[in-house]
């Protein structure tokens, strides 16, 4: 492990700490515990696959699409409050917005839950079938190679 | 001070425990006692302060008075505003986060921060004095079109330590390897990236917890999904969400914290750091925004978002009595900056060239 790769992670100005004392130990620290560090953390916002960030991993597919199936019918608003007609007009009348924007809100949330769940999954299979595009293209240039090759030697036969 | 009667202040929610709104408490009590009339009017008016905060409706605007406008995001106070185009105000910027950080939170709030980021301006004319806590939103004043731009650190009373800790608190949490970090629970905030460093830190030190301590309800969507990601690393155990809480529990979690991490990509100021800073905590944080300044070269700062080291950070940090002492040394120093009588000096100076 390299000590200047650590000692770029953190700053100190503190002049009664040497950061290159401090990246050596991190890095004694780091050799004692070899940690699990997943390869691709999870965002929040999610991104678009590409080929660039495609990652190909089935179990978290299906766990994305568990997640989804459980989440879809939760969208719904129960109807128990009812505004009082008693009240004066204004106050009725933004008591009564009120009340719309905090269950239109409450949908909002679970129609996102639901949307992020769903976005999750098929990022996650355009992320495995872009794995599977690029190797397509790797056997086909393969293919193309060995084929090349058989033609240059049956030219060379006698 | 002569001819300027009066300082009074307009906010939208005024509540116990909302930081906008116990600043404004802590102002009114300062110009009060520089001889200002002050009442602060506030469209939503908790019952509680009923006696210090008027509805918004009760405001009469005056040539000899100075309004002091809070600005946190486009909302009923900047919309009824409009209607005083010639009341002279004191801007007072909280800093608005970012729209893009609300991606994947839904369209209100998303919308509100957009309009917030245009509405900032709306006031340019009427201002004699803008108010930012840190260079880098007087940047975003400047922006706007501000002229007489002031920065001054947000004023925080040194009461918190003084506050007996909560006893519950103190007894459930646990005394050893606690990462700490206070806010409110949104995405500008990364609090993914604790929970990331927690699961690095684990693998170190087995016994370790996370406490996230703010309030969820400004953005389910991602709280739910931060919920989702303890799960899947099977740190339910190690991570407690608190919600809000009160200024004793705040103290009691402050006070069993081992190191304080912020990870925040998004802050005006950072008022978490100076507190933990004032509890006698090491403090990590990522350096976006204002946060380099407000930590102003002490504790560490963060330049790359590598999980595993800054885990092993921690690590040497929690063990090693010597450099914590030379940590914690320099933030003492460093949080003097901070002191109420400083900023209370520098915002009486800035005031008084108005007058």
């Amino acid at each position: 492990m390299d000590t200047n790769n650590i000692s770029a992670v953190f700053e100190m100005e503190n002049t009664a700490v040497s950061p290159h004392d401090l990246a050596a130990k991190i890095t004694a620290i780091l050799e004692k515990h070899p940690l699990d560090t997943p390869q691709n953390w999870p965002e929040f916002a999610i991104t678009a696959v590409s080929p660039a960030n495609a990652t190909a991993d089935l179990t978290d597919l299906y766990a994305a699409l568990e997640q989804a199936a459980n989440a879809y019918d939760q969208i719904w608003v129960p109807a128990e409050i009812t505004p009082s007609r008693w009240s004066l007009l204004t106050r009725v009348k933004k008591s009564f917005h009120q009340l719309v924007l905090f269950y239109v809100n409450r949908l909002g949330e679970r129609q996102i839950k639901f949307n992020d769940r769903i976005l999750r999954a098929v990022n996650l299979l355009a992320s495995a079938q872009a794995a599977r595009d690029e190797e397509i293209i790797s056997l086909q240039q393969q293919i193309t190679r060995l084929q090349n090759q058989i033609e240059q030697q049956e030219n060379h036969q006698p | 001070m002569s001819r300027i009667r009066a300082i009074h202040q307009a906010l939208g929610k005024s509540t116990p425990g909302y930081s906008v709104s116990n600043y404004a408490l802590t102002l009114q009590d300062t110009f009060q006692q520089w001889g200002f009339q002050s009442t602060i009017f506030a469209s939503e008016v908790d019952p509680v302060l009923g006696n210090k905060v008027k509805p918004l409706s009760k405001f009469r605007p005056r040539k000899d008075e100075l309004l002091m406008l809070h600005f946190v995001m486009a909302n009923e106070v900047t919309v009824w505003l409009k209607q005083y185009p010639e009341q002279s105000l004191i801007l007072s910027y909280h800093n608005v986060t970012p729209t893009h950080f609300f991606t994947g939170i839904g369209g209100q709030y998303a919308q509100g921060t957009r309009q917030t980021q245009s509405e900032l301006s709306a006031f340019q004319a009427q201002t004699k004095l803008a108010l930012a806590f840190s260079r880098f939103s007087a940047q975003d004043l400047a922006a706007a079109g501000y002229t007489n731009i002031k920065t001054i650190p947000i004023l925080m009373p040194a009461t918190l330590q003084e506050l007996t800790p909560d006893p519950d608190v103190m007894t459930a949490v646990r005394t050893h390897a606690n990462l700490l970090f206070v806010g409110r629970i949104a995405p500008n905030k990364r609090c993914e990236d604790a929970i990331k460093i927690l699961h690095q830190y684990r693998q170190i030190e087995p016994a370790a917890h996370l406490y996230l301590v703010g309030p969820r309800r400004h953005a389910r969507p991602y709280a739910d999904w931060l919920y989702d990601l303890v799960r899947q690393y099977n740190l339910q155990d190690a991570v407690t969400f608190t919600g809000y809480v009160s200024d004793a529990e705040l103290a009691a979690y402050y006070r069993q914290a081992d190191v304080f991490i912020m990870m925040s990509e998004h802050e005006g100021f950072g008022i978490p750091l100076v507190e933990a800073m004032r509890f006698g905590l090491p403090v990590i944080a990522y350096d976006s925004t204002a946060v380099s300044e407000t930590m102003g070269g002490v504790g560490v700062l963060i330049k790359q978002k590598r999980y595993d080291v800054i885990a092993a950070l921690i690590h040497e940090i929690n063990t090693n009595a010597d450099l914590r002492r030379k940590i914690l040394a320099a933030q003492r120093e460093h949080v003097q900056t901070f002191a109420p009588e400083r900023v209370l000096a520098q915002l009486r100076a800035a005031i008084e060239e108005l007058l």
